[in-house]
C-alpha cells in the first residue's frame, strides 16, 4: 500500500509526502480519493515551492490534531485571534510570503491554517488608524477628495458630543 | 490565474474578496450603536479604500443592538442621532450612493422595564434565601444562578433599585429605524428582558407589531422573558423558513408552540423553562425536523427530561451535533430518563460533538463506558451535578475520545451533609485512562477527588 504521495510545486520541484499529512488539505484528499491508487504526481499549478515547504511544515507539525468539527462555533471563533505559540513562529514571515500562504491554503483548503493567516492579518490591522493601515500593507487610498469628505460626516452621528 | 496575492493586495485588486471578508469577521461582532474596539477596527478598515470599504461596511451596519438604557443619556442620544441621520432627507441626498439600512440583517432588543414594588420584594427575598445560605458556609450548585446574583449585584450597590422604563419616545425612535427595514432583510431577532416576574408587556407590543412585517426571511429566534398574549401572537408570525429558535421564560406559564413543531427547516431548538411543550409536541416536531437538527437544549423543562424524547432523538436525529439536557434550578421532580435511553442517543447519533448534563441521576458508569468507546465524534462531556453511581469503575476503553478537548465532570452537593455525593471520586483507573488516551484534551476537570488533576 502506497504511504506516500509526490506534489508538485508551480515550479516543477517533487515534495514526497506521507499520504495521511497531505490529506489536511481537502482539495488533495479528494484529489486522492479520485485517482485512487495511482502513483502519478499531483501538481499543484498555483502552489510555488516555497510556500510547499512551509505548508507541509505546517500539517507535518500538526498530523495529530484533530480534524476541524464541522459546525465550529463561529461566534467563539470570530471573537477569538489568538495564535498558538509554534503557530505564531510559523507564521512569522515576511508579508508577501504570508500573502502566499494565506492564498496557498485557501486554494489547497486548509481552514487551520487558513485561519492562522487570517488572524494574522487582523491582528495587524488591529488599533491602526487608516493611515497607518496604508503603510502597513501599502496600499494606495483610491477615494476622490469629495468621497473622502462624505465619509468623514457620515461617521459624525455616532461622535458622542 | 494571478496567484501574486500580495502584489494583488498592495494594488488594492482585491482578487480574494473573501479571504478579506473573513479576516474583517475575525474581528467579532460590531454594533451600529455602540463604540468598542471592533466597531473602530472595522471603522478604520472602510476608509482604507473603496475595495475595503465595500466589505466593511455591510459588516459595520449589519448588527443594530438596542441596548437602550436610561441610566446612560448617552446611549439615548446616540440613538436620536442616529435616528435623524437615517431619515433626514439631507442626509439622504449626500450619502445617496450607500444604502446603510439595507446591511442590517441582525436586531437584538434589549428592554428596560418598569420594575413594581412586588418584583422587588421579590428579588429581596430570593436574596435573603441566597445570603441566608452563604452565611451557613454552603456552596451553590453549578452553574451560578446569574439572574440571582445580578439581582444581588444591583441591590447591594443601589438599595433603591432604579426605575427603568421603555418610554414611548425611546419607543417611538426604535420602531421608526425598525419601520426603514425591509420585510426581507432581517435574518436575526434577538429580544432580552431582563429577569422580573412580575412586569406587563405594555411596552413591547408596539415593538412586536412593527417586528411582525420584518420576518419573512428570518432565520434566527431569541425571546428571554415573560410571556403573555402579545407574545404568544408574535410567535404565531413567525415564518416557517426559521432555523435556530431559543425560547427562554421565567415563568410558569408560556404560551402554546404547537405551530413551531411543524417547521421543517429547524437546526436549533433551547427551550429554558417552557411548561407549554410536552413530551407527544416535541416527539411530532422530532419526527418532522430531526434529520435537520444540530443542537438541542432542553433546560429546566423536567416534563421533558423522558426516555420518549431520547428514543425520538435516537430514531430522527442522526445529524445531532449538540446536546445539553439541563434540570435547571426547578422545584426537584421525578426524572423518567434512563441510563439505557442515554446509550441509545450515543449509539445513534455519530456526529455528536457536545454533551451537556446537568443532574440527570441516569448518568452512571455505563454510560460513560459506553461513551468513551464509542462517540468518536465527542469534544465536549460535561456532566455537572452528577449523581453518586456515576464512578468511572471500569471504565478503561476511551479509545473514542481521540478528538476529546473539553472533559468535566463535577458530582452534585448535598447541601445537607455540606458534602459532595460521592466521596471517594472517580476511580483511578478512569482517570489513567483518560491521562493516557484522550490527547487531544485542553479543559480537563474531574472533582471531587483530589487525586485527579486539574487542567485548564
Amino acid at each position: 500500500m502506497t504511504t506516500k504521495v509526490t506534489l508538485t510545486s508551480s515550479d516543477n520541484e517533487n515534495f514526497s509526502v506521507n499520504k495521511e499529512i497531505t490529506k489536511r488539505s481537502i482539495l488533495i484528499k479528494n484529489m486522492l480519493e479520485d485517482v485512487g491508487k495511482s502513483d502519478t504526481p499531483i501538481p499543484l499549478p498555483n502552489v510555488n515551492s516555497k510556500v510547499l515547504r512551509k505548508v507541509i511544515e505546517w500539517c507535518e507539525y500538526h498530523c495529530m490534531d484533530p480534524l476541524a468539527p464541522t459546525n465550529e462555533n463561529t461566534e467563539n471563533q470570530k471573537q477569538n485571534t489568538d495564535i498558538e505559540d509554534w503557530d505564531q513562529k510559523f507564521i512569522e514571515v515576511d508579508q508577501e510570503t504570508l500573502f502566499k500562504i494565506i492564498l496557498a491554503t485557501n486554494y489547497l483548503n486548509i481552514k487551520p491554517l487558513l485561519d492562522i493567516g487570517c488572524k494574522t492579518i487582523t491582528n495587524m490591522i488591529k488599533g491602526k488608524s487608516p493611515e497607518e493601515i496604508y503603510k502597513t500593507f501599502n496600499i494606495v487610498n483610491n477615494f476622490t477628495p469629495k468621497e473622502e469628505a462624505q465619509i468623514r460626516k457620515e461617521n459624525k452621528w455616532a461622535e458622542d458630543q | 490565474m494571478d496567484f501574486n496575492g500580495h502584489q494583488a493586495l498592495i494594488s488594492n485588486r482585491v482578487l480574494l474578496p473573501e479571504i478579506l471578508a473573513h479576516i474583517f469577521l475575525l474581528f467579532g461582532d460590531v454594533s451600529v450603536l455602540h463604540d468598542d474596539d471592533n466597531r473602530s477596527n472595522l471603522a478604520s478598515c472602510s476608509r482604507v479604500c473603496r475595495e475595503w470599504r465595500d466589505l466593511a461596511l455591510p459588516l459595520i451596519w449589519r448588527y443594530l443592538d438596542f441596548r437602550c438604557r436610561s441610566t446612560r443619556p448617552n446611549g439615548i442620544e446616540r440613538l436620536k442621532r442616529l435616528a435623524h441621520f437615517l431619515t433626514d432627507p439631507r442626509s439622504q441626498r449626500v450619502y445617496r450612493t450607500v444604502d446603510y439600512v439595507s446591511f442590517v440583517r441582525r436586531i437584538y432588543l434589549r428592554v428596560p422595564v418598569a420594575c413594581t414594588r412586588r418584583c422587588r420584594l421579590e428579588a429581596t427575598s430570593s436574596i435573603n434565601n441566597f445570603l441566608r445560605q452563604m452565611s451557613n458556609h454552603r456552596i451553590i450548585e453549578e452553574p451560578v444562578n446569574e439572574g440571582l446574583v445580578g439581582r444581588i449585584a444591583n441591590l447591594s450597590l443601589r438599595p433603591k433599585v432604579t426605575k427603568r422604563v421603555l418610554d414611548e419616545a425611546t419607543s417611538d425612535i426604535i420602531i421608526g429605524i425598525l419601520q426603514l427595514l425591509a420585510s426581507d432583510q432581517i435574518e436575526s431577532i434577538e429580544i432580552d428582558w431582563p429577569a422580573c416576574n412580575c412586569c406587563e408587556l405594555d411596552g413591547l407590543s408596539r415593538l412586536f407589531k412593527t417586528l411582525v412585517p420584518l420576518m419573512s426571511n428570518l432565520r434566527k429566534l431569541y425571546y428571554n422573558g415573560p410571556w403573555d398574549q402579545d407574545v404568544g401572537a408574535f410567535l404565531q408570525h413567525i415564518p416557517k423558513s426559521l432555523k435556530e429558535i431559543i425560547l427562554i421564560s421565567h415563568r410558569e406559564v408560556s404560551p402554546r408552540l404547537d405551530h413551531i413543531m411543524f417547521f421543517r427547516h429547524l437546526t436549533t431548538l433551547e427551550l429554558h423553562g417552557i411548561a407549554s411543550v410536552t413530551v407527544p409536541h416535541l416527539q411530532q416536531g422530532l419526527s418532522i425536523w430531526g434529520a435537520c437538527l444540530h443542537r438541542l437544549d432542553i433546560t429546566a423543562c423536567p416534563r421533558l427530561l423522558d426516555d420518549l424524547i431520547l428514543d425520538a432523538v435516537a430514531l430522527h436525529c442522526r445529524r445531532l451535533k449538540e446536546l445539553r439536557l439541563y434540570v435547571g434550578f426547578t422545584a426537584h421532580t421525578p426524572q423518567r430518563i434512563t441510563e439505557p435511553g442515554l446509550c441509545r442517543v450515543v449509539d445513534s447519533c455519530p456526529h455528536l460533538e457536545r454533551l451537556r448534563m446537568h443532574a440527570i441521576d441516569a448518568v452512571g458508569d455505563a454510560f460513560l463506558a459506553r461513551c468513551a468507546r464509542g462517540a468518536r465524534e465527542l469534544r465536549c462531556l460535561n456532566i455537572a451535578s452528577a449523581s453518586a453511581r456515576l464512578t468511572g469503575l471500569g471504565v478503561v476503553d476511551v479509545g473514542a475520545w481521540g478528538v476529546m478537548t473539553e472533559l468535566r465532570i463535577l458530582y452534585a452537593y448535598d447541601r445537607e451533609t455540606g458534602e459532595y455525593v460521592q466521596k471517594e471520586g472517580l476511580d483511578l483507573g478512569f482517570v489513567r485512562a483518560v491521562e493516557i488516551g484522550c490527547r487531544a484534551l485542553k479543559k480537563y476537570e474531574l472533582q471531587p477527588d483530589p487525586r485527579c488533576f486539574v487542567k485548564h
